[in-house]
């Protein structure tokens, strides 16, 4: 095959993209080593595509997605295609390098999150999936794991909590239980309160905010009981108050909110 | 130990095969935002992409000793990891949706045409460049790329024969190739 007409057909970036059939794939490799031109424009175009991918990437993940990393890795065990090192730290007294990367990965991609606030259509079904099967794993592992059975009742009504402004990152739901007027208040992403505050939860009844108590946070993913729901109850907001709670929520501290769907 | 800050590309592949953390943490700090850009651009839903690019970082981890530098360059492995990853959770998503009586392709498109509209990604990565395309093109481009469309799939959507849709795959190819370079 002609190697200029090779390079300008397509094939290269078809293959580096993988939008190529084996075939297709098999006969670049073969290009690439045998024709230095290939390899060399092979490696422009890659460059480029790293270039472009790193310049123009503005969205941020969650800050916990690499702690998530790490567990998952160390809970793999031996099972995997190759053999995971435990990431524990073996120096107690110094910070893992885990810790660095997370703590400054933490903060830069806190303030980054920044700009994107955004609410997604049917999201609310992707979350009760996400649990639900969060619920099934949690079942499978621990047998004693009653606090997902409210999950069974056909009557509960799920309710996304978003989060506001710059907290947009935080992410909690919701799942009502109308016939027991009780909530039950699952954490996905949701920074510890602090010594001195509280979360407080607050319903909205007629227009005016209903406090519904304190979040007994947990960092566990364990449902968190909140009883005594105002049936006529139309959204859901949770702020960050002093300890103890406030009797107004204040408004500059909204941490989430969610309404019940349409 | 100290951070380091900067590794050739052998240097952190040599590294990471040896599965060393400190090498891993460089890789993840350096390419995270580029690999979630491309999973949200493909899945549309930023919170689920959290949950791929976990994925995506694992099997790294788990499978670096699968990648062969003298086959392409590093990211370009780890794109491709990253959005196989994402084609398979919109499949797997789709398959569960066709149960419900909704097609592949309504699913899948409503997915990313959702995602453009709401989180506006079309500026980010290479997308830039692909929306700079001649219409025909991008179509093709978008479907094989963002979507995971097969070149058949491809071809039943736009009812085009197969033939054109690998020439349009080419030819969008090289002209995105193009603008990469002349940016």
């Amino acid at each position: 095959m002609n190697v200029e007409t090779y390079i300008a057909s397509g094939a290269i970036e078809a293959c580096i993209l993988g939008l190529a059939s084996p075939e297709e794939n098999k006969l670049y490799q073969e290009m690439r080593l045998q024709y230095p031109a290939v390899k060399e424009f092979a490696d422009l175009f890659e460059v480029k595509l790293e270039e472009a991918s790193l310049q123009n990437a503005k969205l941020e993940p969650s800050p916990y997605v690499f702690d998530q990393i790490k567990q998952q890795i160390q809970n793999s065990g031996t099972g995997t295609e190759a053999p995971v090192r435990s990431i524990h730290s073996t120096n107690p007294g110094k910070k893992s390098i885990w810790q660095q990367y997370g703590v400054a990965a933490s903060i830069a991609l806190l303030l980054g999150s920044v700009l994107f606030n955004f609410i997604l259509a049917g999201k609310i079904k992707d979350l009760q999936i996400k649990v639900n099967d969060a619920a099934k794993i949690e079942k499978k592992t621990d047998p004693s794991q009653a606090q997902f059975a409210f999950f069974k009742e056909s009557n509960i009504t799920p309710i996304a909590l978003y989060g506001v402004g710059i907290h947009n990152i935080c992410n909690c739901s919701l799942y009502w239980d109308k016939s027991k007027n009780t909530a039950y208040f699952l954490i996905h992403h949701l920074f510890p309160p602090g010594q001195e505050k509280d979360y407080q939860v607050w319903a909205q009844v007629d227009g005016k905010p209903v406090s519904l108590g304190i979040l007994k946070y947990n960092a566990e993913k364990i449902p968190i009981a909140i009883p005594n729901i105002p049936p006529n109850a139309t959204k859901f907001t949770v702020t960050l108050e002093k300890k103890g709670g406030n009797e107004q929520p204040t408004l500059e501290e909204i941490y989430l909110m969610g309404q019940i769907s349409a | 130990m100290e951070t380091k800050q900067y590794y050739s590309e052998t240097e952190l592949v040599q590294l990471l095969q040896k599965q060393d953390e400190q090498a891993f943490a460089f890789l993840y700090q350096q390419y995270h935002k580029a690999l979630y850009n491309i999973i949200v651009q493909i899945v549309g839903d930023t919170e689920i992409s959290n949950d791929v690019l976990q994925q995506v970082f694992v099997s790294i981890w788990q499978k670096i000793n699968m990648f062969d530098s003298s086959k392409g360059r590093l990211f370009t492995w780890m794109l491709n990891v990253s959005r196989n990853a994402a084609i398979d959770f919109l499949r797997s998503k789709a398959n569960k949706n066709s149960q419900k009586n909704q097609s592949l392709t309504e699913s899948v498109h409503s997915n990313i045409f959702t995602s453009n509209e709401l989180l506006n990604i079309d500026g980010i990565g290479i997308k830039k460049f692909v929306e700079e395309l001649k219409g025909d093109l991008k179509i093709v481009l978008i479907q094989s790329y963002y979507q995971g469309f097969t070149h058949e799939e491809i071809a039943e959507n736009l009812k085009i024969p197969i033939g054109t849709v690998k020439t349009r795959i080419r030819t969008a190819v090289t002209e995105l190739r193009k603008k990469m370079i002349e940016n």
